[in-house]
């Protein structure tokens, strides 16, 4: 019986931490992907945000955010690659941010839009909420998908799946 | 997809709740023994209050915490303005948006809440949401929320802002595996 909704693979960051979390060999058997993150940055700011690569590429990319800090919004084209923000080490402690990614007809020969909600929380005025919209201006179809801190170290306990959506 | 060949997800639908009267103001999950099969849990429930106001805020609070460990944000757009705010070291997280009695009849609100890794026992929780609501006055949200404990969830309280919600507002709780 088909499931419309299925885990690929989960990743824990260990003791450490690690720079980026990278899924290779994406199996090309479902309609869209969806990739849901609890990490948390060691970066001495209250929020990190990540950089999206597909297929090893970082080229071809453009993206539009919404964005507040808990006061001050904000709306940007300046970070093509932006996927989603999340607590860093300035935050409370503890404290790991909260991203949906969502990427449809990841196999489809046109380009590959993105979409990302994402939030970070502090018990503190500054915490930080996104809505991104990107695009891949890319024809091949994902087979990977990367995830790099845009400065600093993922710490552990930070946990990414990634998860097939089927549509038939 | 013909039938008798049901689809089938690994995001499942754990319990829903379907008001019927207009004396409930609180619906409570317990998910302590849900730990074993599902990594993240998500919350999608459709709303109005008796509050004599457009809207009404929903609150969630986990494992009968009491205590002023939780802390929330929010982006909101109304059509004209954007803004956003937030609460710090409060007794609730402010989680969604219902509609109240002062807008038109048969209109409720919407929200997805989103709680990852819940039974972690490493980390604090955080929660995601995004909320709209089309009444009186239209609001969209993205809220967060933390619950400053790193004691897995064994419990979900959903309540509505100092009024009950009307017959017709449906609470649902999802399982995701991972």
């Amino acid at each position: 019986m088909p499931y419309a909704m299925v885990p690929i693979y989960t990743q824990t960051v260990g003791a450490g931490g690690i720079a980026s979390i990278t899924f290779n060999n994406i199996p090309s058997t479902y309609t869209d992907l969806k990739l849901m993150a609890s990490p948390r940055d060691a970066s001495a700011l209250i929020g990190n945000f990540f950089n999206i690569s597909f297929n090893g590429s970082s080229a071809n990319f453009s993206a539009r955010f919404l964005n507040s800090d808990g006061s001050t919004l904000g709306s940007s084209a300046a970070y093509n690659r932006i996927a989603g923000e999340y607590s860093a080490a300035n935050s409370t402690a503890n404290t790991f941010g909260n991203i949906e990614i969502y990427i449809p007809n990841y196999t489809s020969s046109n380009f590959k839009p993105y979409i990302a909600d994402s939030v970070s929380e502090n018990n503190a005025t500054t915490a930080y909420s996104d809505i991104t919209a990107g695009l891949w201006s890319n024809a091949a179809a994902i087979n990977s998908i990367t995830l790099a801190a845009n400065s600093g170290t993922i710490v552990q306990y930070s946990t990414f799946t990634l998860y097939g959506i089927k549509n038939a | 997809m013909s039938a008798g060949n049901p689809r089938y997800s690994d995001m499942e639908l754990i319990a829903s709740t379907i008001v019927s009267n207009t004396s409930t103001n609180t619906v409570i999950f317990n998910v302590s023994s849900l730990s074993s099969s599902y990594k993240h849990l998500q919350i999608r429930s459709t709303g109005r209050s008796t509050q004599a106001l457009s809207d009404s805020i929903q609150w969630i609070r986990f494992n009968g915490d009491t205590g002023a460990n939780y802390s929330y944000h929010w982006l909101t757009g109304n059509g004209t303005t954007v803004s956003s705010n937030g609460g710090t070291s409060t007794t609730l997280i402010r989680a969604g948006t219902d509609i109240g009695s002062t807008s038109s009849g048969s209109i409720f609100g919407a929200n997805i809440i989103d709680i990852l890794d819940p039974f972690s026992s490493t980390k604090n929780k955080t929660v995601r949401s995004l909320s709209g609501a089309i009444g009186a006055t239209s609001q969209i949200f993205l809220l967060s929320g933390s619950w400053m404990s790193t004691a897995a969830v064994t419990s979900i309280y959903i309540y509505v802002n100092n009024e009950n919600w009307v017959p017709g507002t449906r609470i649902s709780l999802y399982g995701i595996k991972g």
